[in-house]
Parts: C-alpha cells; structure tokens; sequence
C-alpha cells in the first residue's frame, strides 16, 4: 500500500509514516544482503530514507516508492564502495555450470544437495554460508529478484544494468548458491 | 526439444516467467521425464524461499528501526 503522491508531497505526517511502515523491512533487508553489519545496514537504510525525504519534492511517482527508495540505497552503497553492480565477464561458476553437461545438454553431472530440505535448520544456515560469499552485485540481483519479489524490469533499472546483464547476475547467483549448498550439505562428514 | 541445460540456465536466468504457453508447455513436458531438472527447480525455488525467511530481521529489531525512521519523519 502506498500514499498518494500529493500526500507525499505535502508531507503528511500519515503519509510519512506509511513510507516507514511499508519500507522500513524491505529497505534494511536490501542493507544487509550488501553483507553490511547490523549497524552499518541500518544507517545505510536510515540515509536512503533520509535522502527520500530531502528530495521528495523532486519523486515523480513514476516508480513505486519502494523502487525508488531502493534506487537511492544502492546509489549511496555504490558512492560508499559498498556494490559494484557491473558484473565481470567471465566467473568461475559459467565453468562448473558447463561441467555438468554432456555435449547434447544432458545432465552428466545431476544435481545432488537438499531440495525441499533448504528449509531445514542446518541446510538454512548452510545457505546463509553461501549467500555471505556471494559476490555485491550477483547478491543484491538475487536479493531484488528474489526476496523483495520485484520484476526484472524494475531490478535492473534499480542497479542500473542492462536486461542481459541482470540476467546473467541472477543466473550466476543462483547456480553459485546451489553449487555451494551442494558441496557443502554433500561435503565430507555427511 | 528443450535440453537440460537450456532449461537450467534459461530458468536461472528468469527467462520462463514471462515465457508463451508453447514454451512453458515444453518446460513442463521436460520436467516430467527428467528427474535431475526436477530437482534443480525444487532446489532453486527452496533456496529463495529459506533466503527469504534469512533475510528476515527479528521483529525486535524492525520495530527499533522504525521508530528511529519515524523520529527523522516528523516534522
């Protein structure tokens, strides 16, 4: 649920406090899948919400608030070195995802690991491992896509990437977590 | 036909979810004979959901933020 833009722009108190309420989870989330400590994140978010309010007179409201608000928390993470959203060309994941098929693309190695037990304690903090290794730009795609439920066209426009850039970060996310979680949850001791 | 690893990387990339029906009927017939891409979009699908409940800050601490939100937003 979101304000009306006149509203917003006549700093209702309501309106205000509607921002806060719908945002606060959503924007801290997004701080720290930047792999920020507790304290770190919650500043970075209290900056974004800061900088909305200062430049409120400037939002069109042609994105939702929460696209917005996000645009500004990864423009300051980016300023504090935080993300680089740029992928790099070559990752070692496109080599292991490449590994796993035969030359007519059937599976010469099946995937193994948890499925449905990822939701387990273990395999969660097995996978909280794993996101913590993620590299910025492949975790923040992830976290957009992924956790906030946003579209890609919105995601990308946040990191400011391209199409096909967001998607080859969403793609090595991905197969990076479930190559991680793999080998760990099938790793010696199991 | 739709090999596996067009559809592992095809689906890790998001390209399905706003695919026509003829490509998504094909998913779906693929899915049903092979096990090991089965088990690759159970995995996908159970790491966002237990990355989702990681993600989640304690309603303690929310409750905090916010109000150190609301404090900055009032006039």
């Amino acid at each position: 649920m979101e304000p009306s833009l006149a509203d917003l722009k006549a700093r209702k108190p309501e309106a205000l406090a509607m921002v806060v309420r719908e945002n606060a989870g959503p924007l801290l989330r997004g701080a720290m899948a930047l792999g920020l400590g507790e304290g770190e994140a919650e500043d970075l978010a209290q900056e974004a919400f800061a900088a909305f309010l200062a430049g409120l007179d400037r939002f069109e409201g042609r994105s939702s608030v929460r696209t917005y608000l996000f645009g500004i928390l990864y423009r300051k993470a980016m300023e504090r070195g935080r993300l680089r959203a740029r992928e790099v060309a070559t990752d070692p994941v496109d080599a292991v995802f490449e590994r796993r098929f035969d030359g007519r693309g059937h599976w010469s190695v099946p995937p193994k690991g948890p499925d449905e037990e990822v939701l387990s304690e273990e395999a969660a903090r097995l996978l909280g491992e794993c996101l913590a290794e993620l590299p910025e730009a492949q975790r923040a795609a992830f976290q957009l896509k992924e956790v906030e439920g946003l579209a890609q066209e919105e995601a990308r426009n946040i990191l400011d990437v391209s199409g096909t850039n967001f998607r080859v970060l969403l793609f090595r996310a991905r197969h990076r977590l479930r190559e991680c979680l793999e080998r760990r949850w099938e790793g010696p001791g199991r | 036909m739709i090999t596996c690893k067009e559809l592992a990387a095809r689906a890790a990339r998001g390209e399905f979810e706003e695919a026509g029906a003829a490509v998504r009927l094909q998913v779906l017939f693929h899915l049903l004979i092979c096990s090991g891409c089965r088990r690759l979009k159970r995995q996908l699908a159970a790491i966002s959901a237990a990355a989702r409940a990681l993600s989640e800050p304690s309603p303690s601490r929310l409750a905090a933020f916010e109000g150190r939100l609301l404090a900055i937003f009032r006039p």
